[in-house]
């Protein structure tokens, strides 16, 4: 490796920790505090942390196993999953806008659905 | 004459013209051309000006098959399709289907969000500021950009120029009005743009060349694709508030105008294939396997999701493992092509010196040279140039909200404009359409 390489390699391992140990733990919170498909249609936001088998045995992809301890973030991730295709289903229009991967950081971090119209919402 | 008085003669005449020779550029020495096809009554072969120590592939072969041709979507979708219970058919995996959701999801960010920067630092880098042509007419949309961005900003900031600023807002609606509300239309010109740009840089690299019509064909494709698609999986967003567009997009009968474009598609689709197989077949002139591989993948993902609407598994992972990776294979290979370029212009540099001295030192120099061409486009290197700096830009802009969020006493002005955790939906837009703009300019050789 040059000096230039060097050079660069310092420099995105001092400027690059911080910001990665907070997006790391902003993309954790998110991913936490996804929300499930309701019974009564839509979304539940916020549920708590402890998963909710009832709930998620009527989405799309439904589990019959609680979360073991420390795998709650995975078990959001799940759900978001499912979110994912309940919504493509419908909104097939938007099939291509839900997959970018810019609207894939906005469904994660607004706890909105996918194919969320930016006209109508507005921001994430 | 004894043997060694002409041993030493010859040597000293062969000498002085090696000596000559190395002073003269490469052009000049000319090669006799002998073509015989004519004197044995054979067809004349079309002339194909094919550079065979080329390397064919963007990375590798495998890389390239799996991430730029696009099968490793259907791969992971398949997977994904079978973990998540095969449509309900069987019980859902748990374990697999949460490590490949988070996978999914960590990497639009890391291969998706970040393969838009490649563009965008080339863009202002010094490779492009030093372009031989001036691409006034491409950055113009760019331009406008900055100035939809420095009015809202300074609107924004200082309330006194909201009276006189406020006469240019109708212009500057219009623009944020069609960029966003066609936004999904422009994503998807954008993939298959570049879908087509890569065939051609596959054909490029093979024997198979594209007649001018050809490429016009090929043209005339995407662009179908592109307007089935905005009437299929790429719909433009609603409402609009610009009547034209309103009265264009809302009134436009979808259910009427779609069928017919969905069958001049796949009839273009099947004349093309068709005239691929008729032209190989006759002439044993086939396209490269990775060219037709791009393109039977770009038209499966645009006309399969309405028949079979399963091929959304599929889609999950397009946008990241056949759009972003093509994205980011190219900029490696632009990389690595550079680097060798700059050795090559310094090894030259240094052989026109070595010349005037001896035959051997030429030689050591062509062998120090040939070491640092390898040591300056290792993966390493690349890695660090390339990849580093894209990684730490994309955290950089993405998540600039959570840094004014960790910086006390930020200006209020900031906040306002970034008030979520991330870049919002709008800036995160403009993000995308810098990268589509650029794209168009900065991965050309002739800059």
């Amino acid at each position: 490796m040059n000096r230039r390489s060097w050079t660069l390699l310092t420099a995105a391992i001092i400027i690059g920790a911080m910001p990665t140990t907070w997006i790391s733990s902003a993309y954790a919170g998110q991913l936490f505090a996804v929300g499930v498909p309701s019974n009564a249609g839509g979304f539940v936001p916020k549920v708590p942390i402890v998963g909710n088998p009832e709930v998620v045995r009527d989405s799309f992809a439904p589990t019959d196993s609680l979360p073991k301890k420390g795998m709650k973030m995975m078990q959001n991730s799940q759900t978001y999953l499912n979110r994912w295709f309940d919504t493509v289903k419908k909104k097939q229009p938007d099939l291509l806008w839900s997959s970018y991967p810019a609207s894939i950081r906005g469904q994660v971090f607004s706890n909105t659905p996918a194919g969320n119209n930016p006209m109508e919402g507005g921001g994430w | 004459m004894s043997d060694s008085i002409r041993d030493s003669a010859m040597q000293t005449f062969l000498e002085k013209t090696l000596a000559r020779r190395i002073g003269e550029p490469i052009e000049q020495i000319v090669v006799p051309q002998l073509d015989f096809s004519y004197s044995r009554d054979l067809p004349e072969k079309p002339v194909k000006s094919f550079d065979r120590s080329k390397p064919f592939w963007l990375v590798s072969r495998n890389f390239d098959l799996l991430f730029v041709c696009g099968i490793a979507p259907w791969i992971a979708g398949l997977l994904m399709f079978v973990v998540t219970g095969s449509g309900g058919a069987t019980k859902p995996t748990v374990h697999p289907q949460q490590a490949l959701t988070l996978a999914f999801v960590v990497a639009s960010l890391v291969i998706g969000e970040s393969h838009q920067f490649t563009s965008i630092i080339r863009y202002y880098s010094t490779t492009f500021r030093k372009r031989k042509k001036p691409q006034v007419w491409n950055r113009i949309p760019v331009w406008l950009l900055y100035g939809l961005f420095i009015n809202l900003i300074l609107m924004v900031s200082i309330p006194p120029l909201q009276g006189i600023l406020g006469m240019t807002t109708p212009f500057w609606m219009i623009y944020a009005e069609i960029a966003v509300s066609l936004f999904p239309v422009f994503l998807l010109h954008h993939v298959c743009a570049q879908a087509c740009s890569i065939i051609q840089i596959y054909c490029n690299n093979s024997p198979f060349k594209f007649e001018k019509n050809e490429r016009g064909v090929l043209n005339a494709f995407s662009w179908l694709l592109v307007a089935t698609g905005a009437c299929s999986i790429a719909m433009p967003f609603a409402p609009l508030t610009i009547p034209f567009f309103n009265i264009f997009f809302r009134l436009l009968p979808t259910n009427l105008v779609f069928p017919p474009l969905y069958g001049c598609t796949v009839a273009f689709a099947a004349v093309i294939f068709g005239s691929i197989l008729t032209r190989g077949f006759r002439t044993g002139d086939w396209p490269p396997l990775s060219a037709t591989l791009i393109l039977a993948n770009l038209t499966l993902l645009v006309l399969l999701p309405v028949p079979v609407p399963a091929v959304q598994y599929v889609w999950l992972f397009a946008p990241l493992l056949f759009h972003a990776t093509q994205h980011w294979a190219v900029a490696w290979k632009t990389q690595e092509r550079e680097a060798k370029a700059a050795e090559s212009a310094s090894f030259a540099g240094a052989a026109n010196t070595g010349a005037a001295i001896t035959g051997a030192a030429i030689t050591g120099a062509a062998i120090a040279g040939g070491a640092n061409n390898g040591a300056a486009s290792t993966k390493v290197d690349r890695i660090i140039n390339l990849v580093v700096p894209v990684m730490l830009t994309t955290a950089l802009v993405l998540f600039v909200p959570l840094l004014f969020a960790h910086v006390p006493q930020t200006p209020s002005i900031l906040t306002q404009l970034f008030p979520n955790q991330t870049l919002n939906v709008f800036f995160s837009m403009a993000v995308f359409y810098l990268h589509y703009f650029a794209d168009r300019m900065v991965w050309r050789s002739n800059q």
